[in-house]
């Protein structure tokens, strides 16, 4: 036995005394037999909660299994929307937009976009909206960056003739080829973003069409050169949003 | 009467008890429930609650018994799962929430002591030991107990709860302060009054 800490007092060491002096031993409530009654009871007990750890693990599974299957069919597996404020009206690219000016840059390039072909006012916004590394280059895209394969509208509105819509296939194609070399688009994508993208690759689709109709009827070379700005246009925006939407997803 | 870790069994009872030789079991029990029961008496305070958690205590022993090396004898490894049981308990949430619904502040269980009558009457002689222990806080009578009847160091306690060493100081110096009063002879308050 140890010293107590406090050994000053004597009422103390009284008190400590009396308690080592209590009889250490006290009659057990129940027999041998009976603790073997109540044991087997409490193992039973146990046994019955246990038996519904197999039922909670097949629950939470078969749960798990379900959310799987609903988020397959409901999402497709693939491309989620999040949708936002903004509304697309119909397929040829009419953005309504709310009141005020949004901060999101692809809608404006957007908003430059649906402006039309003939605007200058909207290509100059297209071309202000853009980062500088987009609106540096107007040359044809030799080092597949976005500013090298970016259109300028100005310089594009400037060239006629033959030889500039010859000049004008070579720049789209240039584009679509660095848009093939840019990362699948992510999983889940904004509704504007989406909306632009979609909207874009429509009016390529119909510019196309109504190009090889053109062709099919008639070589008229002033419709197929302003066709062919057009559908640089078009392809140079297209390549914004998609630059834009790239640069967003690997922003944190 | 023995204490706990006096009690040790015979090697062939023992051996026949870890295969599980029923009537070896009920020998064991015999030997070491009394003082099982006498110790979580002590350090439980309450006699329903020290029945439950004695018996815990004895399904821990012959659950675990094979596992026995006999490197001690066998009360002083029963009196280990004891107090852990008791310790256990008394560390657990819902333990702390029931002392805490009756006390603010102060942990040691006032809640016990509102039980108790105001003055506690004659202390002399008359006095239940039992019953001063029991006036204890839960935690001090567990602290008071295992220093000073049991033999465990400051730091075995402190271990034991998971706190530090000046917990197991201070809960021993507030229950020896309380047993003090048990034992002091009333005295009778004069007021002075200055003329």
């Amino acid at each position: 036995m140890h010293n107590s800490i406090e050994q000053t007092n004597g009422q103390t060491q009284a008190c400590i005394q009396r308690l080592r002096n209590l009889p250490p031993e006290t009659m057990p409530p129940y027999n041998w037999q009976e603790f073997q009654r109540r044991s087997l009871r409490h193992s039973a007990a146990a046994n019955d909660a246990m038996d519904w750890r197999p039922i909670a693990a097949a629950a939470a599974f078969l749960l798990f299994v379900c959310a799987i299957a609903i988020w397959g069919r409901v999402g497709g597996g693939g491309r989620h929307v999040v949708a936002d404020s903004g509304a697309v009206e119909d397929g040829s690219a009419t953005w309504r937009r709310d009141e005020e000016p949004s901060a999101n840059y692809t809608d404006r390039v957007w908003q430059a976009d649906t402006k039309g072909s003939g605007d200058p006012a909207g290509g100059a916004r297209t071309a202000d909206s853009a980062p500088s590394t987009m609106r540096s280059g107007e040359t044809t895209g030799s080092d597949g960056t976005p500013g090298a394969l970016a259109p300028n509208v100005d310089s594009t509105r400037r060239t006629t003739g033959s030889g500039e819509s010859t000049m004008a296939a070579n720049r789209s194609r240039a584009i679509e080829s660095w848009l093939a070399t840019l990362p699948r688009e992510p999983a889940v994508v904004r509704v504007g973003t989406r909306a632009a993208v979609a909207g874009l690759e429509d009016r390529i689709a119909q510019v196309d069409d109504l190009m090889t109709s053109i062709r099919i009827d008639g070589v008229q070379p002033d419709h197929v050169a302003a066709l062919q700005r057009e559908r640089l246009r078009l392809v140079g925006s297209l390549a914004q949003v998609r630059y834009a939407e790239v640069v967003a997803s690997e922003s944190p | 009467m023995v204490r706990l870790t006096d009690i040790n069994v015979p090697p062939d009872v023992l051996a026949s008890a870890r295969s599980g030789g029923e009537c070896a079991q009920a020998a064991v029990y015999a030997a070491v429930a009394p003082a099982t029961f006498g110790l979580v008496r002590r350090l439980a305070g309450s006699r329903a609650l020290a029945e439950d958690l004695f018996q815990e205590t004895m399904m821990a022993v012959f659950q675990n018994l094979a596992s026995f090396r006999g490197e001690a004898p066998l009360g002083a490894w029963v009196r280990q799962i004891a107090v852990s049981k008791c310790l256990m308990y008394l560390r657990s949430p819902w333990h702390r929430a029931r002392l805490r619904l009756g006390s603010d502040g102060d942990a040691d269980g006032r809640w016990v002591e509102s039980l108790l009558p105001a003055t506690p009457g004659p202390r002399a002689e008359s006095v239940d030991l039992e019953r001063a222990l029991e006036s204890l806080a839960p935690t001090a009578r567990a602290v008071v107990w295992l220093f000073e009847v049991e033999g465990y160091s400051h730091e075995e306690i402190a271990q034991s709860f998971g706190r530090s060493v000046s917990f197991s100081k201070s809960q021993l110096a507030r229950a020896h302060a309380k047993l003090r009063q048990w034992f002091e002879p009333p005295v009778d308050s004069q007021t002075c009054t200055t003329l």
